[in-house]
């Protein structure tokens, strides 16, 4: 190889280090694609609030456009990341801000992202804070309540949301989950499963109309709401953080590790997954 | 002959003489280490103090074991003396006779001096086990001998501040880190403890005062900006205001920190998710004390009467276009006469049975104790930026999330 050749290659991998080293994106738990465009959270584990990536599918990563949203959520021990969907420019999902001022009966929020496309130069962390706590209720946050009447002692606790027709919300505790559909303003019960959870799992809603689970190792199960268990679809055996791309256009959901994002990044999303994900059957 | 050769005179100033020479013997640098040593961090960084425990330019870091850990310590001396002997012998005396053996040293020439390193050693004896200690200071007598340890001189004194956990602390998290503060508030409460019930009343005695300060002796503030975000444990100390949590996370970790072991100690309290008789959701309590001026809807709302409108918090209290129900000065917080006071939630600690609030310093036997000797009202909001007060507490209840911090 000519020696020019060879600086050249250096060079272009020493300036994608610096950029993947910059970039470090840790996406919230998915990235929604619809109508051609992305969607996905990063949160400030110290400020708690959620910064918004979108842009064209077919486009660059690193060109996506970010703005402050007025959601977010805690950081302790276990984690669980932001619980949301994004449905025809809605946005809703739980507002999960540690705050004396953010109750959790009114946290699953209801966002139109339009009105939150343009950000606010002159507002503090607190502003933001507070703006969240204010945003429209989508529901009342019965699931939860419903779980802490059961047991009021968390161990083990996680919750997702996901909406398509309906609002599906799941959370579980000390083993039990509970799947719930918001539907007609009453919640109802779905199904409710004996799990052996230890860290956060993911909803998805699945091509056959059916409701799916991906747990932390990402096994991806379908919920069976007739027998109340999870039945294995796929069995998951990765080592790196994966997340989901939900691809409402083609009805797909694929699994991809968050670092085949960052390593993407002068890439198109369309590109990086043809490259880098598992498509979820 | 040879010691009288030995006993030549120095020409250099001195501050110790010892027969007929005279010299300057004196530390530069302590390390501490051994078995069961704690990696203490820096309140606003987590990160680890560096190895070095002191130095004659003034650094002073400290230095932790566990109870029943022996203290390993290596030192480096400066030595003054026209003409030194090949050698020397050096020892330290600490406190509770915790001292460190005589080791016989090279002496190596420097610019103008001699220096020489005392090598890692194992004190005499451990740290008492099963019980907390607190060294302020925890001094260490240099003493050295020219004759292999039949005569000592004294020589030199390193101060140390040195924390002794009950136990091996637990292990950090994310936010549970072995913080300098919270091993200082610990170790100096809880000195002498042997049991956890001891170890808990004792570092609970740091929030009964309501002025909770760190390391430094800097207040801990609970709301000093009523703004504040602050709700984990790291935030309060590297900003020293925050909202509850962090408080309750700070006496849960005055208590972690000594290996005390205790599950489901974090209790997060709110208004039960009742509809009150005017609509809208009871979400919402007053702590005392609030003053009650008129009722401006007590046709439209009997049961929630007082209407305070267009409520918008500052940094320094509650400003509202119009208001029934004013913010007096209450229970005080930790460094604030009057803190933050109107809520829909709030972070407390519970050991064996006891509700312990680290923000206001004050205990509760139960739920509905806290709800009657700390609140004023439940609220409820019927339309935006308007809030409906009762002072009637029987018109809801507290629930509470129990985890472990």
């Amino acid at each position: 190889m000519h020696i020019w050749s060879k600086t050249l290659l250096v060079l272009l991998a020493f300036f994608n280090c610096i950029f993947y080293a910059q970039a470090q994106w840790r996406i919230e738990r998915k990235i929604i694609i619809e109508d051609g465009q992305f969607y996905f959270f990063t949160v400030d584990d110290e400020t708690q609030l959620a910064t918004l990536y979108s842009g064209l599918v077919s486009q660059k990563l690193k060109g996506a456009k970010k703005r402050l949203f007025p959601i977010g959520r805690e950081y302790t021990e276990p984690f669980n990341p932001l619980a949301f969907d994004i449905n025809a420019d809605e946005f809703v999902g739980v507002n999960w801000i540690l705050n004396s001022m953010n109750g959790r009966y009114d946290a699953i929020k209801k966002i139109s992202i339009k009105d939150w496309s343009k950000g606010r130069a002159d507002w503090t962390n607190e502003d933001w804070g507070q703006a969240s706590f204010d945003m429209p209720v989508a529901a009342p946050n019965d699931p939860w309540e419903r779980m802490l009447e059961v047991n009021n002692t968390l161990e083990n606790c996680f919750f997702d949301i996901i909406q398509s027709n309906t609002l599906v919300m799941g959370v579980c505790n000390q083993g039990q989950l509970w799947i719930k559909e918001y539907k007609g303003n009453i919640w109802k019960n779905r199904a409710e499963i004996k799990v052996p959870f230890k860290q956060c799992f993911t909803l998805i809603n699945r091509p056959n109309g059916k409701i799916g689970l991906l747990d932390a190792h990402a096994n991806y199960y379908q919920i069976d709401e007739q027998k109340n268990e999870l039945s294995l679809i796929q069995k998951g055996n990765y080592v790196k953080a994966q997340i989901v791309i939900v691809d409402k256009d083609k009805k797909e959901n694929y699994l991809i590790a968050n670092e085949a994002i960052e390593a993407g990044i002068y890439n198109s999303l369309d590109q990086v997954i043809k490259e880098s994900a598992i498509k979820l059957h | 002959m040879k010691a009288l050769v030995f006993l030549c005179l120095c020409c250099l100033a001195i501050n110790v003489s010892a027969q007929d020479f005279q010299y300057n013997f004196k530390a530069t640098e302590v390390k501490f280490s051994g078995t069961g040593s704690i990696s203490i961090k820096h309140d606003s960084l987590a990160t680890a103090y560096s190895t070095a425990h002191w130095r004659n330019t003034g650094l002073r870091e400290p230095a932790g074991w566990s109870s029943g850990s022996t203290m390993n310590a290596t030192a480096n001396f400066e030595f003054f003396c026209a003409k030194a002997p090949d050698s020397i012998s050096i020892r330290g005396l600490g406190n509770d006779t915790i001292n460190l053996p005589m080791r016989t040293v090279k002496l190596l020439p420097g610019t103008g001096m001699y220096t020489c390193t005392y090598p890692v050693a194992v004190a005499s004896k451990s740290f008492a086990n099963g019980v907390v200690n607190y060294y302020a200071p925890f001094n260490i007598y240099w003493e050295i001998s020219f004759d292999k340890g039949l005569t000592w001189y004294r020589a030199d004194t390193t101060d140390h501040k040195i924390y002794v956990t009950k136990s091996a602390p637990m292990i950090e998290t994310t936010n549970f880190k072995h913080f300098h503060t919270v091993l200082e508030l610990s170790c100096k409460n809880a000195k002498g403890q042997t049991t956890d019930t001891g170890i808990i009343s004792k570092c609970w005695s740091e929030f009964t005062d309501q002025i909770v300060l760190n390391h430094k002796g800097d207040s801990l503030h609970y709301y000093k900006n009523y703004l504040t975000s602050n709700t984990q444990l790291p935030l309060l100390l590297r900003h020293r205001t925050a909202q509850c949590y962090t408080f309750a996370q700070l006496f849960a970790a005055l208590i972690k920190i000594q290996g005390v072991n205790k599950t489901s100690n974090y209790v997060f309290i709110t208004p039960r998710a009742v509809a009150s008789p005017c609509g809208g959701t009871i979400n919402r309590f007053l702590v005392k004390n609030w003053s009650f001026i008129k009722k401006s809807d007590s046709s439209s709302c009997p049961s929630f009467p007082y209407k305070n409108v267009g409520t918008t918090l500052t940094s320094t209290g509650y400003t509202h276009t119009s208001a029934d129900v004013t913010d007096q000065t209450g229970i005080p917080g930790s460094c604030n006469s009057n803190p933050s006071s109107f809520f829909n939630n709030h972070q407390i600690c519970k050991f064996d049975g006891v509700y312990y609030d680290a923000c206001y310093g004050v205990k509760f036997s139960s739920l509905i104790d806290i709800k009657t000797k700390a609140f004023d009202a439940w609220g409820v909001q019927l339309s935006t930026g308007t809030w409906n007060f009762t002072d009637d507490l029987s018109r809801a209840d507290l629930s509470e999330t129990i985890t472990t911090w």
